[in-house]
């Protein structure tokens, strides 16, 4: 081992490489195993099937900030921060492959940036921690961590990657010394820009460096605010702000505005540490075994500021990513996606906690830190074998296949309704028909009261420089009782599988299309094996 | 310059490997896809980083800093430039493929030029 670390003569570092190039192959079960598929075959959430279709349409239209007239009722603007959409808009345009076939890949690329800038974050504190802190990696593709990839939060990491970025190109600032001046600043500016194109909650960058400078001045406040190369960190930090909304302050206006109406209802307090803030949201407890091993790695890292009386920059980050992922106990329980990057952000404590533990036993030296960084990742990958999780899919040959029919063969305005399919509990799926979608309210439909909701959300409209936020609802009737037969009249087609698991339902949906078509309301204009298409007569 | 190419070159070569292994049945989309990975982000963020920082700022960072700042910022540089067209409505799709090689030559004649007045 000793020789094989003199003749990596100093590059070690691209051991660490080969680490995370390994932990990323690990992840073969989130991969997508093909760039041709017809249809969106590994979109089974909600927002994966929204942005998709935020971005066939853009593809379609050429038109990357217009939200179609079926998705909102109105011709309107996006009001997402839209990097993600025009990254993939991009490569669709250039390369001629489809989207859906596209998004994956680009966040999988965006995550291994990420983690391998995160690896040289923790390698420029302490080479040594940056080894044991590697293992820490894996769980980015366990329950529920992995969800930010499998459940469409692309958004959120690709925010999330630009934060990685920005701190590293800030450390790097402050570690090597670099002068400063206004191109520093043009360029950290720019990832600033990103940050907000991506989303703009990630701008809680604000807080790492606030951390760590109210950390530093408060701890060792002569030597830290007398070293002019502080101060002028400090200065880049308030400029890079104001330059980066500039650069993007379509994308930051747009998000702003939207905020307006809804803004008060995204605060809410939860203080639960242990427990899963929703359906889906990691929570701490994930970490599993790994878990008071990062806490006793936040216990040691405190005792270390208090004997140096200094704040790392790379606590700061530890510490801001944790503060902000249990938003829950100060108000922002729906502000969860943090935690998607938390084998990231805290794997520092955990790479901490284990090098004071190895070095307790005996004096730490590369020929055991190699190792045990090996033998460790090898008993977490044991530990959460199994707990990767499989991209699934709601859209089915059939369903395509009527989507396809609909958007070729039905007039522009046509409304649809869409009677039952058991796949169909994600309405957003409506959208590749490229109509006015409403959906039956699936559990009045159960109950026997039939009510159809329109599919559709809000955007923007320009006002001005400005923008205003427009919903459905000002526009047209989004809930429309149909128990009457009569009220089925308000649509131009109706669809519906005609069979489903649930007898019960099979039988309810073939009396409602009997009905329809014995009284004249409807004709059976297309079908496939299971879905029927009726039109209005 | 030189650790920028050696990191560079291994990294480029390893990552198409993985990705044909990845996706064994789609090579010529696998080629089509990285190549535009490299010119619609590498080649505009390379272009961005070295005509923005000086010789001595990027002497302070290594190649493999420099390979992931430059595919960041060549990101956002090609999302700030399809945003503000689509708003200027210049929609025109030659323009997206056009824009990193224009914009590329025009950094390299810009610091062409700087190095020469000097």
């Amino acid at each position: 081992m000793g020789s094989l670390l003199n003749k990596l003569n100093g590059s070690i570092e691209k051991l660490g490489i080969l680490g995370i190039l390994t932990i990323f192959i690990l992840a073969y079960p989130i991969f997508p195993k093909k760039l041709s598929y017809e249809f969106p075959s590994l979109h089974g959430t909600v927002d994966n099937l929204w942005f998709d279709n935020f971005i066939v349409q853009a593809v379609k239209s050429e038109n990357l900030l217009k939200k179609p007239y079926f998705m909102s009722g109105v011709d309107s603007l996006h009001a997402q921060p839209m990097l993600f959409f025009s990254s993939i808009y991009l490569i669709s345009k250039f390369t001629n492959i489809q989207p859906w076939n596209l998004e994956y890949g680009f966040i999988l690329l965006l995550m291994l940036f990420s983690s391998i800038l995160f690896f040289f974050f923790l390698y420029n504190f302490n080479k040594k921690v940056a080894f044991l802190s590697l293992p820490c990696l894996y769980l980015l593709w366990t329950l529920y961590f992995s969800l930010g990839v499998l459940w469409g939060q692309w958004m959120d990491v690709t925010g999330l990657s630009f934060l990685v970025v920005s701190l590293y190109f800030y450390s790097l600032l402050v570690r090597r010394k670099i002068e400063i001046n206004k191109k520093i600043c043009i360029f950290l500016s720019l990832l600033v820009a990103g940050m907000i194109s991506s989303h703009l909650e990630y701008l809680y960058f604000i807080f790492t460096i606030m951390i760590w400078i109210a950390g530093n001045a408060i701890l060792d406040r002569k030597n830290f605010l007398d070293d002019k190369h502080n101060i002028r960190l400090i200065s880049l930090f308030v400029l890079s702000f104001v330059f980066g909304i500039l650069f993007a302050f379509d994308n930051f206006f747009r998000v702003m505005m939207s905020f307006g109406k809804g803004a008060g209802k995204l605060v809410t307090f939860k203080p639960i540490l242990g427990k899963r803030l929703g359906a889906h949201e990691p929570s701490f407890f994930d970490f599993g075994i790994l878990a008071p091993i990062i806490a006793l790695g936040v216990f040691f890292s405190f005792i270390y500021i208090w004997q140096k009386r200094k704040i790392p920059f790379e606590f700061s980050a530890g510490f801001c990513s944790l503060i902000v992922g249990f938003g829950n106990f100060f108000g922002f329980s729906k502000y969860y996606e943090p935690r998607f990057y938390w084998p990231l952000f805290l794997s520092i404590f955990f790479g901490y906690c284990l090098y004071i533990l190895l070095s307790s036993i005996r004096k730490i030296d590369w020929k055991y830190i190699l190792p045990a960084s090996f033998i460790i990742s090898i008993l977490v990958v044991i530990i959460f074998f199994g707990k990767v999780p499989t991209p699934f899919t709601l859209v089915t040959k059939y369903d395509w296949e009527i989507f396809k029919w609909i958007s070729k063969n039905t007039d522009g305005n046509a409304s649809i309704l869409y009677l039952w399919g058991d796949n169909w509990y994600q309405d957003k799926i409506f959208w590749y028909g490229e109509r006015k979608s409403y959906l039956i309210d699936r559990n009045n439909f159960i109950k026997g009261n039939l009510v159809a909701k329109f599919v559709g959300e809000c955007g923007v409209r320009r006002k001005g420089i400005l923008y205003k936020s427009v919903c459905p609802h000002e526009f047209l009737p989004t809930e429309i009782n149909i128990s009457n037969l009569e009220n089925f009249k308000n649509f131009d087609y109706i669809v519906s599988w005609k069979i489903s698991s649930y007898p019960l339902i099979t039988e309810k949906i073939n009396k409602i299309i009997g009905d329809l078509i014995e009284n004249n309301i409807t004709t059976i204009i297309y079908q496939n094996k299971y879905i029927v298409v009726m039109k209005r007569l | 310059m030189n650790r920028e190419k050696s990191f560079f070159l291994p990294f480029a070569i390893l990552f198409l490997c993985i990705l044909v292994m990845f996706y064994q049945e789609d090579i010529a989309n696998i080629l089509k896809l990285y190549f535009s990975y490299l010119y619609l982000y590498l080649l505009p963020g390379y272009a961005t980083v070295f005509s923005l920082l000086d010789k001595n700022t990027i002497k302070k960072f290594t190649g493999i800093e420099i390979f992931i700042f430059s595919f960041f910022i060549g990101l956002i540089i090609s999302h700030l430039v399809v945003l503000y067209l689509t708003i200027f409505n210049f929609r025109n799709v030659l323009i997206y493929y056009l824009f990193p090689g224009v914009y590329s030559i025009l950094l390299l004649c810009f610091l062409w030029y700087k190095k020469r007045i000097r």
